[in-house]
């Protein structure tokens, strides 16, 4: 194709969650329970989490 | 002796166990709904092949949390006998009671074919009726059945003999090109420490009748039948 400056691609999967905590760090372990539960598979799958936003309107 | 079949929604090979468990082997069968937690008194839990819950998210990901998978995690911790077809091994995996993954087919491609596997073991339930090294002709028909593990889950999965079957050439021969999706070490199923849980990929349930194309599927089902008779269990 012509693209010769990409060199390396990686997909994967993305969530947004809405999660109504108190703090970042509170909305933070939220979400990192709910990827060790069920989102993510920790045999073959890590993961990251960015809080964005602190009100959410 | 009671087989129960747990039924997820997505399901596909539950009828092919109960058929094989009730009408070829002629043992009492049961389905069980996904959403049900009372295994009616069965001696033996088999989860079958299929796409629970369309395999969204990851295979078997979601099916791990039906209410049942309660009562079979309790029944399997008590030693009771479990069996994961297929979709159910991925059930399994995901739910702990099997240890590693299953990750795409090495070639990408869904593989629905006649394959060959070698009985490592003949210490579980599911095999006692096998000799070891016997090579059954089995059906496959996954997309997901590379199985994955860490290096270290491999190596203890190896010491504890807990690799069931493997892949292998119709002599029982190992090689990559009679390993059809890419799996670590060549494994088709496994077995928890405990021995009572075992996953596998191919399907011996459709593999119980000649006319079906092979017949070498009836001596899992038929050892976990031979293994509870001798124990009193049923």
């Amino acid at each position: 194709m012509g693209y010769g400056s990409v060199r390396d691609v990686r997909q994967g999967k993305y969530f947004e969650l809405d999660v109504a905590e108190e703090s970042a760090d509170a909305a933070r372990s939220t979400a990192s329970e709910v990827a060790d539960k069920l989102l993510a598979n920790p045999v073959i799958e890590s993961y990251r989490i960015e809080v964005d936003g602190d009100d959410g309107s | 002796m009671k087989f129960a079949v747990i039924e997820f929604p997505g399901s596909n090979c539950d009828h092919d166990a109960y058929h094989a468990t009730k009408h070829v082997l002629g043992q009492q069968a049961e389905f069980v709904w996904h959403k049900e937690t009372d295994l009616r008194g069965a001696d033996v839990v088999v989860l079958p092949g299929g796409f629970s819950y369309g395999d969204y998210l990851r295979t078997g990901a979601i099916a791990r949390f039906s209410p049942v998978m309660g009562r079979v995690c309790e029944f399997a911790h008590a030693g009771g006998p479990v069996i994961g077809i297929c979709n159910g091994f991925q059930v399994l995996l995901e739910v702990g009671l099997l240890k590693g993954a299953l990750l795409r087919n090495n070639r990408l491609k869904f593989l629905c074919e006649h394959i060959h596997v070698r009985v490592e073991q003949t210490d579980t339930p599911f095999t006692s009726g096998a000799v070891a090294g016997q090579v059954l002709t089995l059906p496959i028909a996954h997309g997901e059945g590379n199985f994955y593990a860490s290096p270290e889950t491999l190596a203890a999965l190896e010491a504890n003999r807990q690799v069931v079957f493997r892949y292998c050439a119709e002599d029982g021969a190992q090689s990559d090109a009679a390993n059809p999706n890419g799996s670590a070490h060549a494994i088709a199923g496994v077995c928890n420490v405990g021995r009572n849980v075992v996953g596998l990929m191919p399907h011996p349930e459709r593999a119980c009748e000649s006319m079906l194309g092979s017949a070498d599927g009836r001596v899992v089902l038929e050892s976990v039948i031979s293994t509870l008779a001798a124990t009193g269990a049923a």
